[in-house]
Order: structure tokens, then sequence, then C-alpha cells
């Protein structure tokens, strides 16, 4: 018995049967006790004394049969795991999402946002989306499953995977049922509020540093590519409150340099 | 002297002296005057009827069962306004929470006769078992209708059981104790069908059936309020204690004594026909007898109550509007016990009639407050009750009154049974 | 001839029995439940509200569309409850005030907790608890007592109160058919940001105490239902307090079955010690010797 609940069913249960059987049981007590007259005696007792056997004996078979743990325990773990195939884009395929039809389920989905790539490419670097991509850009779904994992939960799934990373910008836009068609289907305005990540942009000196090591302020033409034009994209619009790059050399400290160009081995 | 007096004072001989055969419809239509209309033709009895009493209580009984069709028919939402937050209403608080603690007049009073051997109150235990049986009769009733799907009412006895509720419980106790008050009672009906072979064999019960009764009630009477443990965060504080159990049992005992005075009372001044003079000569002794153990026993309500909201800590709470409808509440049963014992002390009848009258105030107001009114009283707005469900219950209560009157009109239940007299039953 | 010493003997070890047989001795062993039931964890900081969850549960129990559609803000104005006006699934999310003033989404459904006090309640066992996990409503049974709407602390419940002839219980039940068939709860599937995900329980609260662990100012370090009344199968975590979520503030972490347990348990003791006491007082108020009491020759028959 795994639950208090199922414990106190089970145990109520065969105390009913308990007192059943005791007042049968009393009434052939006091009968035999009480009565004078022989006859009545034994016809009463006759028929109750089997009746509280009955009721007994079921409540003893009852306690008896309970055999904790061993009781069926169905094997969810599977249940859990689901094996499901394909992306929700696959719907026509994979007809269990929801047993409806396609059309049905591409009505609540709201369509997809395919505009924005193009877009955001002009605003921020590969990796501000593309993030733990070393030095080359994964798509999301080579990292994430869809549907969700549920055993590793600490990666999202794709489709949220999708959402969280674009609400890291556009916290704002993000609010309430009819926010989805903004980029879902729907006008995509041109100018978004766009308000600065918690994590300040997922690019930092470091991230560059593990795969182009040693390059600042000496890099290759190539390197200064990957992260000098990255960075530049928002450092020099001053998007979400980026700091301006600065453009001569005036009100530079030697902190303002270092800030990006570390030394060697630094 | 009246024309309902012809049964006690002649003693009706069936043709046993006459040799001739009668014919089927006269047999019928004899014993139909007899026992229905009360020794009248049809068209005489009909005439009894129509007092201005009888015709407004009919119009109300009607419109009350148009609106009980209309639930029937169309769902409770036709007569109630019940609501995912309050489930239950008027139905289930008058008739299933107040209405069965003054049903305990079955087992009090058969308690102190047939167990205890108190003789003296021999003379109203017959009324005390009607009076239970009948309140639990319309308790179901009630239940009927405010049931969900009453059709499967009986389901928890034979169907499906989920016996850790404290509802399954009720279910079955109400059920049994039912058909055990329906036995008990059964010597008089027995009696008024003349059927004395069968008779015996019920009376040969009684003590069985007593005992029997007093193991269901004391349950299920503690159970009604049982219930109302599993929602703590529902019932006020200053209701809501672990003693529920208790306090439900003790009020039962007080509210049975309570409910047998006032309705002695009321027996011997609108059915004093219908009641033997030994009867009638008795009231005032029983009065002051059960006005005795009625002050004991609310005493005892009372201590239980304030050591029950001490033991939750709920004291806290008397400075609030709910605290103060607590007080009165507290305060209406703090004097009942002072009133009953100057009554008693000072031999009077009347004060302790006046006081039962308030006792029976004081539980209804009691259950109404744990069951409905302080229930969900964190919640901000809420509808109490309805008046469709007012109306369907004083309908339902005046029907109740009428099959009361009309048992009384014609088996023993005021006095003996002229062939029976004597053997106690 | 069997004498009142022995009547003594015989009837107290009877109700012994029926005492020992109780086993009331275990009554302070924790229970832990089925160890591989799922449960469902709802982040209050990633919901946007954006009512997919609503949209997703009311296609997939088939329920008929609501009045306003789900796509509509203007619902946000008063706090819903599932399934009552015109919202059209067994979920429902209200909007709250969070931080400065930023909107704050939650979701309510039935909590499916661990010892639920609808399936307490229920004198037909309507309500079950499923070895999966979650709590399910059997029509087949219900007799439309609505004891499991007194019970739920949580206020879950619905009643179909305008139907007369097939009046249903309506709440949240997990899909536990989609469980069973391998697939995940229909809210979770559709959620875009997975503040809902399913699971089992035990790696959920895991789940939730590392995201609460590793963002202590984004997150309140508390998983709400892994303890509130006796433990729930959908937890919470929040950065707004739950109070001001729309949680009732006073369930406590008693499982609520334990509330009626000592009655019940006391019921089959009195059971079986009214009648010996009964009879006692009986045989102490008539003086009579045995069998010789007025005009009752035996007792007859006793009908139970």
């Amino acid at each position: 018995m795994k639950t208090l609940l199922e414990y106190i069913t089970f145990v109520k249960g065969v105390e009913y049967l308990i007192v059943v059987a005791f007042c049968f049981a009393f009434i052939a007590l006091w009968t035999l006790v009480h009565s004078k007259e022989k006859a009545a005696m034994s016809r009463v007792v006759s028929i109750v004394l089997p009746l509280s056997l009955v009721f007994g004996g079921g409540a003893i078979v009852l306690s008896a049969s309970d055999t904790p743990d061993n009781a069926s325990v169905i094997n969810i773990s599977d249940a859990v795991v689901p094996v499901q195939t394909g992306s929700p884009e696959n719907a026509a395929s994979y007809s269990g999402w929801m047993k409806v039809n396609t059309s049905e389920y591409l009505s609540i989905k709201s369509g997809p946002a395919t505009e924005f790539h193009s877009i955001m490419s002009e605003k921020v670097s590969c990796k501000t989306c593309h993030h733990n991509s070393g030095d080359e850009i994964h798509a999301c779904k080579d990292c994430h499953d869809s549907p969700t994992n549920p055993h590793n939960s600490t990666k999202p799934g794709l489709k949220a995977a999708y959402h969280q990373r674009c609400i890291q910008c556009h916290k704002a836009e993000f609010s309430g049922p009819d926010s989805c068609t903004i980029c879902h289907t729907g006008e995509l305005k041109e100018k978004t509020v766009v308000v600065a990540p918690d994590i300040p942009h997922q690019l930092t000196w470091d991230t560059c540093n593990r795969c182009h090591p040693n390059v600042i302020p000496n890099g290759g033409v190539e390197s200064k590519i990957v992260y000098h034009d990255s960075c530049i994209k928002c450092h020099s619009t001053g998007v979400a409150g980026a700091a301006l790059v600065p453009e001569d050399h005036a009100g530079r400290t030697a902190n303002t340099c270092q800030g990006c160009h570390k030394p060697a081995g630094g | 002297m009246n024309e309902f007096a012809y049964e006690y004072n002649e003693r009706h001989v069936y043709k046993d002296d006459e040799k001739e055969e009668l014919t089927g419809a006269e047999i019928i239509s004899t014993w139909l005057k007899d026992k229905i209309f009360l020794g009248m033709s049809f068209k005489e009895y009909m005439k009894t009827l129509y007092t201005p009493l009888n015709i407004a209580a009919g119009l109300v009984v009607f419109a009350g069962l148009f609106l009980v069709a209309m639930r029937f028919l169309f769902g409770l939402d036709q007569i109630t306004e019940a609501s995912n937050e309050q489930p239950w209403g008027l139905f289930l608080t008058w008739g299933l929470f107040a209405g069965v603690p003054f049903s305990a007049s079955g087992f009090v009073i058969g308690t102190g006769v047939y167990i205890f051997g108190l003789k003296r109150y021999q003379p109203i235990v017959k009324n005390a078992i009607l009076l239970g049986f009948l309140g639990y009769l319309f308790a179901v009733i009630f239940l009927m209708i405010d049931l969900g799907r009453p059709w499967r009412i009986y389901y928890p006895m034979f169907v499906t059981f989920g016996t850790a509720s404290v509802m399954f419980l009720v279910a079955w106790h109400v059920a049994l104790y039912l058909s055990v008050q329906f036995f008990e009672f059964s010597p008089s009906i027995l009696a008024w069908l003349k059927m004395g072979k069968l008779r015996k064999i019920f009376v040969g019960m009684t003590l069985g059936l007593t005992i029997f009764g007093v193991m269901l009630s004391t349950l299920h009477q503690s159970a009604l309020s049982a219930m109302f443990l599993l929602a703590p965060g529902k019932v006020h504080p200053l209701w809501y204690t672990s003693y529920l159990p208790w306090l439900a049992f003790i009020s039962a005992i007080a509210a049975a004594m309570a409910l047998m005075i006032v309705v002695t009372k009321l027996t011997a001044v609108f059915l004093k026909e219908r009641a033997s003079p030994q009867y009638l000569a008795s009231v005032n002794d029983i009065t002051l007898g059960l006005g005795r153990a009625a002050a004991l026993v609310m005493f005892t309500y009372l201590g239980m109550r304030l050591v029950s909201v001490t033991h939750e800590g709920a004291w806290k709470y008397l400075n609030t509007p709910i605290g103060y409808w607590f007080l009165v509440e507290i305060g209406l049963f703090a004097i009942l016990p002072v009133l009953y014992f100057y009554g008693v002390q000072n031999r009077n009848v009347k004060l302790i009639q006046i006081t039962a009258t308030f006792s029976m105030l004081a539980i209804f107001l009691n259950r109404f407050n744990l069951t409905l009114i302080t229930f969900n009283w964190q919640l901000p707005d809420r509808e109490l009750f309805f008046w469709k469900e007012a109306l369907v219950v004083v309908s339902v209560v005046i029907i109740e009154v009428l099959v009361y009157r009309w048992i009384v009109n014609r088996m023993p239940v005021l006095r003996d049974h002229p062939d029976f007299v004597g053997d106690g039953h | 001839m069997i004498n009142r010493r022995d009547i003594l003997k015989i009837g107290g070890t009877v109700a012994a029995l029926s005492v020992l047989g109780s086993q009331n001795v275990l009554g302070s062993e924790d229970f832990e439940g089925n160890p591989d039931r799922v449960g469902m964890l709802t982040d209050v900081n990633r919901c946007i509200g954006c009512r997919r969850c609503e949209a997703a549960c009311n296609k997939a129990n088939n329920l008929p569309a609501p009045k306003t559609s789900f796509e509509d803000t203007s619902v946000f104005e008063e706090k819903r409850r599932p399934y009552v006006a015109d919202v059209g699934s067994y979920t429902a999310v209200n909007r709250f005030e969070g931080k400065d003033g930023t909107p704050v989404y939650r979701k309510v459904q039935c909590m499916h907790c661990d010892e639920p006090a609808c399936v307490s309640a229920c004198p037909v066992a309507a309500l079950t608890k499923s070895k999966e996990g979650p709590v399910v409503w059997n029509e087949k049974l219900c007799i439309g007592c609505r004891y499991c709407i007194t019970a739920c602390p949580f206020y879950v419940p619905a009643f179909e109160y305008s139907s007369a002839f097939e009046p249903r219980i309506q709440k949240c039940f997990m899909c536990n058919q989609r469980i069973k068939d391998g697939l995940v709860p229909a809210c979770a599937e559709a959620c875009p940001v997975e503040a809902i995900t399913f699971g089992k329980r035990s790696d959920l609260i895991k789940m939730a105490k590392l995201r609460t662990w590793n963002n202590p100012d984004k997150y309140i370090d508390h998983v709400y239902g892994e303890n509130e009344a006796g433990g729930t199968g959908w937890l919470y975590i929040s950065g707004v307090p739950f109070s001001e979520l729309g949680f009732p503030e006073n369930i406590g972490t008693t499982s609520y079955p334990k509330l009626t347990k000592d009655f019940l348990s006391m019921v089959n003791l009195t059971l079986v010690s009214w009648p010996a006491l009964l009879g006692g007082f009986y045989m102490a108020s008539h003086k009579k010797p045995h069998g010789e009491d007025e005009e009752k020759p035996a007792e007859g028959i006793k009908h139970e």
C-alpha cells in the first residue's frame, strides 16, 4: 500500500466487515444467554452464527490478501519518456499529437516565424542566438530535442529553446495571449522593444578566446571578422544600452582598451 | 367532541358475528372508510379537509412541487444558486445537517424507555419514534432533491464503496437506521392494520432494534459534523474543531429532548382528540423530567464548546464580525441550561417549553452556522441561499407535517390501540 | 451453561481482535506514494500568459468552444476559475502583479495531490488517485453529492449544475489517457516557453530545486506543492511570493485524509463496544432474572 488513502480505504473496509461479523456473533451470544425456549434459540443461532462466520472469514481473507509492494505496479517509466518522432512541423506524419487533424493543429499553432532570421542576422551576431556553438554555427535542433526529453530537463526542448532565446532580449513583447501574432504571421513591427537581456549578451571575450586564443591585438584577418564585426553590431548603434565604441582615442583610459583588448595570457 | 373521536370512543368490531359473505367491493370500501377516511364517507371526509389552513398549505406545496419538477427536468441551477465554491445549500443544511439531529428523538427516548427502563416516558416513546422516522425519511427526500444523480442513491450501499469517506458511513447508517426506525414504529402500524401476530414479532425485536439504533445513531450523528473536518480552511476557526463529532452527538441528544418537549406540548394542544387521557395527564411530568435532563445535556454541550474553542486557539477571532455572531450563538447556549434549571426547580412547565423552543432555535443556528453561514467565510461574495430553495424547503416541511398529522389521526401514536393496551408498544 | 464471566471473556476477545485487526499501530508511518508517479511543474517566471495551454486543453478534451477566444487579453481583468463562466478548458491562466508592476501569470488547475481530499471524500470512489499519478474521475460511479467540492482546499472540482440527467464533475485529469498512450499532457506540449514541464514528480522536484538554487535572485527558495497538503502532483516555482498568486493561504502540510482518519478509527471501536455497554445497562435496569422479562420470550430475528 503506497499511499495513506489506499491504506485507510482498505483498512476501513476490513473493519466494517469485522463489525458486521461481530454484530451477528453478539446476537448469537445474547440469544444463547438470554432465551429460555430451546427451539427459538437454536433457530436464531443457526441463522446468525453462519452469517457471522461468513463476514468474519471475508475480513480475514481480505486482510491476508493484501501483499504490500507486490501489488500490481504499473511500469510507467516508459510512459514518462514519450517515444515521439518528428517535430511539430511534421505534424502530418505524427498523428499522435493531440489526436486532431493537422489543419486544426496548425490553427492553434501560430504558423512559422521565418522572417525573423534574415532580419535578426543584421542586428545581432550569430552567436547571440546560436549559443554554445564553437567555430561552427549549429542549428538549434542539433542539440535541442523536439519535443522535450523529460529526462534531460536542464536543456529545454526545441520549441522552448527558440522562444526562451528570443525572450532574452524581447521580454516586453512576450506578454499576454495576443503577443504571439507579433512574430507568428502577424505584422512584424519595424522596431520592436528590445530590452537588455539579464545576462548581457552571451558573447564575451572569454567565449571567443576559447577558440581564438591570444588574438587581440595581433589577430589575423579571419579572427578579426569573427569577433570584431559581431561586437560592433550592437556597440556602434547603442542598441539596448550597449556601451558605444569610442570614435577615437578621446576619453579613453587603459581600462577602456582592456575591456576588450585583453593582454595575451590575461 | 367532534367527528374524529369516533375511533377512540367506540370499539370498532369487524363483522365477526355476522356470517354473511361480503363482496370484494364491500370489503375494500369498508376498509377504506375505516382506515383512510376516518369512518366517514368519501364526501364527508373531503369536506372536513376543506379548511383555510389546508388550502394555504396546499398552495405552498403545489408551488414547491412545481419547482422540484423543474429541478428534475432542467437541472439544479433552476432552484439553487450553488456554485463550485458553495456546493451545498439550504436543502442539505436544513434537511440533513439540521434535520437529523432533531430526528434523534427516536433513539434518545427509545433508549431511555427500553434500555434504561424509564417507564415515566412511556407515553411519548411512540411519538418520538415516529418523529425520528419522519425526520430521517425527509432527510433522504431532501438528499434526493439535492443529489446530482439521485437515481444512483443506492450506489454506496451496493455498487461501489469509498470506505475512506465519512459520507459513505453516513449513507449506510442513514439507510440502516431508517429501516430500524420503521421496524420500531411498525407495532403502531400493525395495530392500525389489526395484524396482531405480526405485531408481536416486531414487539419482540424492540430491544435489539433499539440497541442497534443507538449504535448507528451515535456514529452518524457525529459523522454528519465530522464531514466538515475535511474542510479546515473553509469552516471558521470558531466552529472548526477536532471535537466536532462529539459536539454533534451531544447536541443531537439535547435537540431530541427539546423537540420532544415542544412537540408533546403541540400535540396536547392540536391533536388532543387523538391522545389518550393518560398521555395528556403525563405531559407536565414528562416535560419536567425532560427539562431536567436537557439542562444537564445543554450544560455539558456548552462546556465542550468552550473547551474545543480553547483547544483550537480560536479566541483571537472573537473581535471580528463573525466573532460577534459566534457570541450570539454561544450566549444563547449559555442561558438555556440556566432557564431549564430554573424551570425545573420551580416546576414551571411553561418556562421549560419556551426554553425548549429556544433550544431548537439555538441548535438550528449552530448547524446553519457550521454548514452554511460561516462556510467559506474567507471568500468575498457568497450567495447563501435562494428564495426558490427556501420555498421548496417550506413546502417539503409542510408535507412532512401533513404526513405526521395523517399518521397520528389514524394510528395509535399518542394513545394505545384498544386491542393492544398495556404492552408498552 | 454459559455464565456472565464467559460472556465478558468472549466479548472482550472479539472486541480486542477487531481493534488489533485495524493495524492502527502503523498510523504514524509515513506513506511514500508510488515512487514512479508523474507530476507537472509550472515555472511562474517563464510563463508569458499566452494561453496556449488553455487552447490545447480545450482541444485535447473536446470541450466546447469558449465565449471569448483564447487570444483575448480582456479575460485577465478578473480572476477566473477553471471550467466556470466561459472558460472553455480545465485550466485557466490568471494575471497578477509582480515586481515593479510587471505582469506575472499563473496557471490554475487541479493540483493532483498525493493524498487527495476529494478522493477521501468520495463515498463511491468515483474519484481515485491513479497509480500513474493523476487524480481521475469515473463518470459511471458518481452520484453527484459534491462532497469533493466541499473537501478540495484548492476549490478545483466544477459541477455541471445546469444538467439534469448527466451532471459531471469537471476538472483537469492530467490527460491521463495521453499519458497512458505515451504522450505528454496537452498543456505541457503546447507551452512555447516550457513554463510547464512534465515528468516524474521526484525528478521534477530536483529540477525545480536546481533551478531555484541556481538563480536565487530570480526565484523564491520554495517549491510549492512539495509538502503542501501532504504533497501535490503539480508543483510551482516562482519569483513572486505564492500568497500573491492566488494560492489559498491556509493550506498546511498535513494531508487531508488524515483529518478524518481519527474519527473513522473511532467508528468501528464504538460499533463494537456499544452492544455490550447497552446490553449491560439493560441487564442492570431490568431486575428480573434472564428469560423471564415481561412478554418477550426471545429476541427474535434481528435485522441488519
